[in-house]
């Protein structure tokens, strides 16, 4: 099809535009990172070796003087979110299967129940959050990461359980049913039939629920003070202390944290994006 | 399933010949439980909970701090109370010209950039993979970068730029004006890879032939744009603008980092006005109904764009 200039000049003016606004903060932290403390404060510096000299003393601050500074926040999220995102998955494709298989529950057809389990996006954090304290401080579970992990995993599941469902119910119940006449139980076939043809979403779902789990700052925030903060809670702190901020050190810390995800996101792309767009269209 | 009552009773003696089946019947459906019983904790655990502790909460004098006094019953003091208290109608205004200047933006840009994407012919791989990746960013990591290091008067490259094409130093956080506009810049920069996504999704799945046809009819791009693809992303562009809307009125995370709800109280959102009183100051009973009225504005205003939208696209 052949297109006219002002719509070539409009579609490669929006994309170059937005591209830029998306890149130069990327660029920006990455270069701050190799800057050392007068590069920074002697105002804005941009091009390395013409502006500045990158140093690498924050990254050489980070990975051998403080190593305590950072690590046991890293540790923390690390083990709230894998522990967090496995729980997800498996209560996930429990529910998932139980709905994707069975037309009714109860008084209730499987629909009507998979539209209830998104009702709770609606509800603001601001909301939960002040039950959750309460319950936490009576079930001693406050600044735990054991606390974390529950409520990330109650947050994420019915998420799960419906995301999995759509998936679940693209597998034909017939291939089910005929390995089953061979002499399968349920549970093998589920393991070697349905897993394997489910695992897309599965991945997207693991992932999501990381991420999730990963980058949360509210309940994190009103949950933990000392021995489980999480990576959100130390980096908001790095710029909330009243000496100046070392720009350098923050910069460093945020590119370690968003690196492993971004990776992730980059190789797991199609898995990730078909459970993004189906959680919110459908 | 494949239990067949009738299957079942030609093989049983005919004194029980229900028995078997019913027992079947039962054993599927304790294990339809069993799978779903994660998925029943949670939605206890994380709505109904919550949501029914903090109604009781709100209609309470209860306070944390108030140790050892007893939690008396004061009906709906609290709700009526906040329509009298100035910090709340500040919050609220703020919240609302937020989700009034970001939503609709974020969804523009969106489009803009889906549309942009959905008819590029060169790099269309690359600039799909940047346009989605601020999603896997936090909230915290975008205020603490973007906001506080980039629009730094000193140290960020903003006012550096700014200055150098000969604008005076805006102190971006300092300035209540400002200050609102930076935290709805992250808001967008942050919340339009979600739509761009959705969008691009919809705009793929439109078939190619339309357009064309419209250009046959002699239709400029302007035209086959506005009146036939647009039409045809309503409904996409209708859970867009829910979802935006419903996460535009929970605004915290962005705020708390970025300036606290300062300068004063121009940045103080309905969130974080909850967190302050009922979080830091102890006030569960005022702060749960201050948290359910903004629920409850969630729901209206979140209901009335779907029933808009319904009406608009049928």
């Amino acid at each position: 099809m052949r297109r006219s200039k002002g719509a070539w000049f409009f579609t490669y003016g929006v994309l170059t535009a937005w591209s830029l606004l998306l890149l130069f903060p990327m660029y920006w932290v990455v270069t701050t990172s190799f800057k050392t403390r007068p590069a920074i404060s002697g105002g804005a510096t941009f091009v390395p070796w013409v502006d500045f000299d990158p140093s690498l003393q924050a990254w050489r601050e980070l990975f051998s003087e403080s190593t305590d500074r950072w690590l046991p926040f890293f540790a923390n999220s690390l083990i709230i979110s894998v522990v967090t995102a496995a729980l997800a998955s498996v209560f996930g494709m429990m529910g998932g299967y139980a709905l994707a298989r069975w037309r009714r529950l109860g008084p209730f057809a499987s629909a009507q129940f998979g539209f209830l389990l998104l009702g709770q996006r609606m509800f603001p954090a601001a909301l939960l959050a002040l039950p959750m304290l309460i319950m936490f401080q009576d079930l001693k579970l406050l600044d735990t990461r054991v606390g974390l992990i529950l409520l990330y995993t109650a947050f994420s599941t019915p998420f799960a359980v419906w995301l999995l469902t759509e998936f679940i119910r693209s597998v034909p119940v017939e291939i089910e049913e005929s390995a089953m006449l061979d002499g399968s139980s349920r549970l093998g076939v589920i393991f070697r039939i349905t897993l394997p043809l489910v695992l897309p979403g599965l991945i997207g779902v693991f992932v999501l629920v990381l991420a999730g789990a990963w980058n949360e700052y509210f309940f994190a925030l009103v949950l933990t003070f000392s021995e489980s903060v999480t990576v959100p809670i130390f980096l908001a702190n790095q710029i909330n202390q009243t000496e100046s901020v070392g720009w350098y050190f923050v910069s460093a810390i945020g590119i370690l944290s968003s690196f492993p995800l971004i990776i992730a996101a980059l190789v797991l792309q199609r898995f990730i994006q078909r459970g993004l767009v189906a959680g919110a269209v459908k | 399933m494949s239990s067949r009552p009738g299957v079942a009773t030609r093989a049983r003696p005919s004194a029980v010949p229900v028995a078997p089946a019913r027992g079947r019947r039962r054993k599927r459906s304790y294990v339809r439980l069993v799978l779903l019983l994660p998925a029943f904790v949670s939605l206890a655990f994380v709505t109904i909970y919550p949501l029914g502790f903090t109604v009781y909460a709100s209609l309470t004098d209860w306070n944390l701090f108030n140790f050892g006094a007893p939690v008396r019953f004061v009906g709906f003091r609290n709700w009526i109370e906040l329509w009298r208290d100035q910090n709340f109608l500040i919050a609220f205004k703020n919240t609302a010209v937020f989700v009034l200047i970001a939503t609709p933006l974020t969804y523009l840009v969106g489009l803009m950039v889906a549309v942009a994407l959905d008819t590029a012919t060169v790099g269309k791989r690359f600039f799909r993979v940047l346009f989605w990746l601020p999603l896997m960013l936090s909230s915290v990591l975008v205020t603490v970068v973007i906001g506080r290091m980039m629009f730094d008067p000193f140290v960020g490259p903003v006012d550096s730029v700014l200055d150098r094409l000969g604008v005076p130093q805006v102190l971006w956080l300092a300035n209540p004006r400002t200050a609102m506009m930076t935290i709805i810049i992250l808001q967008v920069w942050w919340g339009t890879a979600y739509t761009i996504m959705l969008l691009v999704a919809a705009l793929e799945s439109l078939p190619p032939e339309l357009n064309e046809a419209a250009r046959v009819d002699g239709a400029g791009e302007w035209r086959a744009f506005w009146e036939i693809t647009f039409p045809l992303l309503l409904p996409v562009s209708s859970a867009v603008f829910l979802i935006q809307i419903v996460d535009a009125w929970k605004v915290f995370d962005i705020i708390n980092v970025l300036t606290g709800g300062g300068p004063g109280t121009a940045t103080q959102s309905i969130s974080l006005l909850v967190f302050q009183q009922g979080v830091q100051g102890g006030n569960i009973s005022y702060a749960s109904a201050m948290a359910w009225m903004l629920t409850v504005t969630i729901a209206v205003v979140a209901g009335t764009v779907y029933w808009l939208s319904r009406r608009w696209t049928d």
